[in-house]
């Protein structure tokens, strides 16, 4: 086993804890336990934590594993798709931000759910959406933690079983005594990691292995599809475009980023985060991706792509240092599951429980029951993941694509089109689920382009066909989200044409 | 008889408004730099003419680092001079009244 690998990953998963036992005894201490508190961190992000929390959610180990193992296999082409998530930061302030919190505030909203509940009123939608929530984020949690086990398993040489108890138990733990607050410093602290752990890769490589130029030659003679375009796997233009949908625009439709859409104090704080999170993201998506073609050069019989990086960086480092290094895509896992584990918690608690089963609860049950959902759902997560599935990439867009096709047009189209309605909301969702599903199985990458586009296409036509063909929404609920008086406080609210 | 379109909107969403076009015009503008440049530089072309800079092919270091730092400087510049500040409060009437 390779200790002084294991040591600085054991070090940040040290303070990860202490971060949730610090927000934990804080939040003890000013009797502050509120859900707005534990979902939502009180709506008091500034800029930094902001940013992060929304980008470290987002980028997962598909970012700094699967990524640079694809392009491994076919080449620069691949480092192409990974940068159209670049923007994903200032699509889903810039699109939610603002009108969203606002509207949050006017109806009480802490998740996404309460915000399609109260727009829609409708009992199909809320259940659609805590089902689609509860499978997908516990599907894709799941290949998180396989993940991070794999890393850890393949730097430190501790079993995976072990090395998946030790992270997944610390990650559940801190994210159940902590609440949001606990997530977004970790995330925090995690962003950080990530954007450290791609410049000391860099650094390595230079000074260990060589100029990238040095390379060239060889390249182009004995790999040269590695630096061709559209390369073996034909990355087209229309294919990247549509990728600028899939990882860019349409990450609003993930539950997990959009609730960070309205946890930030002021507008300010939005404009800011906004400048930072384009060039964050930047960071996190290149320094990867761009050496897996040179570790094609370097090792090129691997097995499984997915190990490029991982044998990149123990062959060219110090073991420390490759600690350090390795812990970026256990930092980008952690980050994203703990985002993930307090939605799914927020959906059973408040969602399932709250609306169905007991809605008289008092917020002292409500607190209890919020951690013991988030322990519970965190550790069966944990358990699922002692027998891994294969193919880690694939699985991780599956999932992404399926949310973002069934929550893209209710919430955009719920936000800033008042004749959305209930039967438009709940026909989108359908149609842009099982269309993702269905031709993601029977006739991927339709016209060219990455399936979700053609599902994204149908379930906005969904929505408006539909929501034309029903009934308007009642009064009433425009009257709340977008009337600037409080309903029932004046009396005269209309304005006659 | 009041229907949906009666509602006076929150004067704020005007603003709300036109920032979602700014953003999608930022969309559109990602694409339009990144895939442009990768396919006037790279598209097609056979390993053995393509030409390299660091050791990186022209059209990636163009398309996917410099489209993509161009779109963040882009980004940074819209939301400097077009997008506005406001207060977030749900109905700023309220603490008045």
């Amino acid at each position: 086993m390779n200790i002084q690998a294991l040591i600085p990953i054991v070090v940040y998963l040290l303070v990860l804890l202490a971060v949730g036992v610090g927000i934990y005894v804080i939040n003890r201490r000013r009797q502050s336990g509120g859900q707005s508190e534990y979902f939502l961190g009180g709506r008091k992000l500034g800029p930094l934590l902001l940013t992060f929390t929304i980008l470290a959610s987002a980028a997962s180990s598909g970012t700094f594993i699967g990524a640079p193992g694809v392009a491994y296999d076919i080449g620069f082409s691949w480092g192409l798709v990974v940068v159209t998530q670049v923007g994903m930061g200032i699509y889903i302030l810039g699109v939610l931000g603002k009108r969203f919190s606002i509207v949050a505030r006017k109806i009480g909203a802490v998740t996404l759910t309460d915000f399609l509940r109260a727009r829609f009123e409708s009992h199909t939608v809320v259940l659609l959406t805590t089902f689609g929530i509860i499978v997908f984020l516990g599907a894709y949690m799941v290949a998180q933690f396989v993940g991070g086990a794999i890393i850890m398993e393949s730097v430190t040489g501790l079993k995976y079983e072990y090395g998946l108890l030790l992270f997944g138990l610390i990650v559940v733990v801190f994210t159940t005594i902590g609440g949001f607050m606990a997530v977004a410093l970790t995330d925090a602290l995690s962003g950080i990691l990530m954007l450290l752990g791609g410049i000391v890769i860099w650094a390595a490589f230079f000074v260990n292995v060589g100029s990238f130029a040095s390379f060239t030659e060889r390249m182009v003679a004995e790999v040269p599809h590695l630096v061709e375009l559209p390369g073996p796997d034909d990355i087209n233009s229309l294919l990247i475009a549509s990728y600028f949908l899939l990882f860019g625009i349409a990450a609003i439709g993930l539950p997990h980023a959009s609730v960070r859409g309205m946890s930030f104090d002021t507008s300010k704080t939005m404009h800011r985060s906004m400048y930072y999170s384009g060039i964050i993201m930047f960071a996190f998506s290149i320094f990867f991706v761009t050496l897996g073609p040179f570790t094609r050069l370097l090792y090129p019989d691997l097995d499984n792509p997915d190990t490029a990086l991982p044998t990149l960086i123990l062959g060219t480092m110090p073991d420390w240092a490759a600690g350090v290094v390795l812990a970026a895509p256990l930092a980008a896992v952690i980050s994203t599951v703990n985002s993930m584990l307090l939605v799914a918690s927020s959906a059973v608690v408040r969602d399932v429980y709250r609306e169905y089963i007991k809605p008289s609860a008092s917020p002292r049950r409500m607190a209890v029951l919020s951690y013991t959902a988030t322990f519970v759902i965190g550790i069966v997560v944990v358990a699922f993941s002692f027998t891994p599935p294969d193919f880690l990439q694939l699985i991780v867009i599956y999932a992404i694509g399926g949310l973002e096709a069934t929550f893209f047009a209710p919430i955009v189209f719920g936000l800033y089109w008042r004749r959305a309605n209930a039967w438009g909301a709940i026909t989108s969702m359908v149609v842009g689920l099982v269309s993702y599903v269905a031709f993601e199985l029977f006739l991927p990458f339709p016209f060219g382009m990455h399936t979700i586009v053609t599902a994204i296409v149908l379930s906005i036509t969904a929505m408006v066909a539909v929501s034309y063909a029903t009934p308007p929404p009642p009064v009433r609920i425009i009257q709340a989200l977008w009337g600037y008086r409080k309903p029932g406080a004046a009396d005269t609210p209309a304005r006659t044409e | 008889m009041s229907d949906i379109y009666s509602v006076e909107a929150d004067p704020r969403f005007k603003q709300c408004n036109r920032e979602l076009f700014l953003i999608l015009g930022l969309w559109v503008a990602n694409i339009v730099v990144v895939v442009g440049l990768t396919v006037w530089l790279g598209q097609g072309v056979p390993a053995s003419e393509l030409s390299f800079t660091f050791g990186l092919p022209d059209w990636y270091l163009w398309g996917a680092f410099g489209g993509s730092l161009l779109f963040c400087l882009l980004s940074t510049l819209v939301v400097r001079f077009f997008f506005k500040d406001m207060p977030l409060d749900g109905y700023p009437e309220d603490e008045n009244a």
